[in-house]
């Protein structure tokens, strides 16, 4: 009996995996050959995956893209150390912090609600012209300014959540055994918080990474920006192609950690645990 | 073998705990809940705080630990007024052990860590000290094997008892028990109060609010009667609770004797 619906059950499995291969390949076909038969595949084939100019723009373009890479680094900083500022001051309560707290909630209502685009703009075009620093300004640091002063309002607003989320009984619980507000802080409400917010952090964290791609926009030359020279002498649009599959190689990992996370979380929360 | 609760050194001869015509209600304008309640808790005492629900004895526990500022009277630990706006309020905490209804563990945290983070963060011992420390007492309590474990992966009774293992670990010179075992399932609640009784053997100071009538009886030394914000009774357990003749004494204990 045990026997048999064990090996009916295994039967089951290679089924589905057998299933699941071959309706992949279908679609694959479907796809390829749906595309080679459309009347200009081959205009589009040469104009954006032609191999020759994907070989002579891909150092431009990765030259490019350490530049994003060091501005995403910096922003993640900035923007980690800004939004936990606001964070606190929206979850505050002492009335000496009133107005501080008002200006934390303008600041994340008006910035989440200006396109990302025209932040850069405001940013890149706006502080030049205030002639507050002498001589040019760098656009790549114009650029991260931009991109922390945009990331913060959203990801404050997730810490914010994520802060008001840990019962406030772990509070009195910690300071009744005597720790100080910042260590309550640091030591039982933050890594409780993040704990529940990290899908949502990581969400954010990989548009992010698409986003630095925009500072291109102010004429930094990161890896949009090399595509974007490359096609003007060319012509030709693979370097975009280029550029494109080298963030998404960028973001593969992220991606791969927070799904295998927020997995985790998952199934922690099914089996009864708290997190 | 050490006791869970070490009882040398201090030969003080004042109260341990001091309450002294404390009143205090909530927000602006809100009803008094505490219109002035007196009483003194002598070291080695065991002081129960009954009363009907809403009579404030929470409201008592969190003005004595300092989570809630009373309006107006004074209250002494040993001989610091911790009332006093300018008292150096975490060192006034960090004095007094507390376990709440809801066993509030840090549920990120091992059993282990939870036991040992006021030692090592507040007093500044050293993580050794801690551990041993911590060990000694898990293992009083059964449940050193438990010492790696989350909180979600333990009983209410034996969150509970961990709860109190953590209040204890530092000695504090006060213990505020607030209805431990009225959140645990009834099966559990006998552990958990049998470990406060141990305690209690070990010459703990505690101030606890209870429902348990019959533990209240049996290991307080003094009761506390709080109805209508103020101490109606006070007493040994057999003067309060059995021969009182106050008749709303009389009724709210008849009320018990009824569940039973
Ligand atoms: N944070 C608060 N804000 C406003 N009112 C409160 C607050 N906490 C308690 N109260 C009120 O104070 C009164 C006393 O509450 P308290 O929790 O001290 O009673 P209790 O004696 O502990 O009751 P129980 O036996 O149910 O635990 C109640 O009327 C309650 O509604
Ligand atoms: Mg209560």
């Amino acid at each position: 009996m045990e026997l048999g619906r064990r090996a009916t059950r295994r039967n089951e499995h290679i089924r589905s995996i057998i299933t699941s291969i071959v309706s992949s390949v279908v679609l694959a076909l479907v796809i390829v050959v749906g595309l080679k038969m459309s009347p200009g595949w081959p205009r589009v084939h040469e104009s954006f995956f032609s191999g020759k100019y994907f070989m002579s723009s891909l150092p431009h373009v990765l030259e490019g893209l350490w530049l994003n890479v060091q501005v995403l680094l910096y922003a993640v900083v900035g923007v980690a150390i800004l939004s936990i500022v606001i964070a606190l001051l929206r979850t505050s309560k002492s009335a000496i912090l009133f107005p501080l707290r008002m200006l934390a909630i303008l600041y994340t209502t008006v910035m989440r609600g200006i396109p990302m685009i025209v932040i850069l703009y405001l940013i890149g075009f706006g502080i030049p012209g205030l002639e507050i620093f002498p001589g040019r300004i760098d656009p790549a640091i114009l650029g991260t300014v931009a991109i922390i002063l945009g990331y913060a309002a959203y990801v404050a607003e997730v810490l914010r959540a994520g802060l008001e989320g840990v019962h406030p009984s772990q509070r009195a619980s910690a300071r009744s055994l005597g720790l100080s507000v910042g260590k309550t802080l640091r030591l039982v409400i933050i890594p409780q918080a993040l704990r529940k917010i990290a899908p949502a952090l990581m969400n954010d964290f990989i548009s992010m990474q698409k986003d630095v791609g925009l500072i291109s926009v102010l004429g930094a030359v990161d890896a949009v920006r090399a595509a974007q020279i490359d096609v003007a002498q060319s012509y030709n649009f693979t370097p975009y192609v280029v550029a494109s599959v080298l963030f998404i190689l960028l973001s593969i990992p992220f991606i791969i950690l927070n799904d295998w996370y927020s997995d985790k979380l998952r199934k922690r929360e099914l089996s009864g645990g708290a997190v | 073998m050490s006791g869970i609760v070490s009882n040398t050194g201090k030969s003080e001869r004042t109260a341990v705990l001091t309450v002294d015509n404390v009143k205090k209600s909530y927000g602006k304008n809100g009803p008094a809940v505490l219109k002035g309640v007196s009483f003194e808790i002598q070291p080695h005492e065991v002081v129960a705080l009954l009363g009907p629900s809403g009579s404030g004895k929470s409201t008592l526990m969190k003005c004595v630990n300092l989570l809630e500022r009373v309006n107006d009277g004074q209250i002494w630990l040993g001989d610091t007024d911790i009332t006093d706006p300018h008292a150096n309020q975490d060192q006034i905490r960090s004095r007094i052990g507390v376990v709440f209804q809801q066993f509030n563990l840090f549920p990120h945290m091992t059993v282990l860590r939870n036991v040992t983070l006021a030692a090592t963060e507040v007093h500044h011992w050293p993580a050794a000290k801690a551990k041993k420390r911590a060990m000694e007492l898990l293992e009083r309590i059964g449940m050193e094997q438990k010492a790696g474990a989350y909180p979600d992966q333990l009983s209410g009774g034996q969150q509970q008892r961990v709860a109190i293992v953590r209040a204890l670990l530092t000695e504090p010179e006060l213990l505020l028990l607030d209805e431990i075992t009225s959140a645990l399932d009834p099966m559990l609640v006998g552990e958990v109060l049998g470990m406060v009784s141990e305690i209690k053997e070990q010459g703990a100071t505690i101030l606890m609010a209870t429902h348990e009538m019959s533990f209240a009886h049996k290991a307080a030394d003094k009761v506390v009667l709080l109805q209508e914000g103020v101490v109606a009774e006070y007493g040994t357990p057999s003067q309060v609770m059995d021969h009182s003749m106050r008749k709303e004494t009389q009724e709210f204990f008849a009320y018990f004797r009824n569940l039973d």
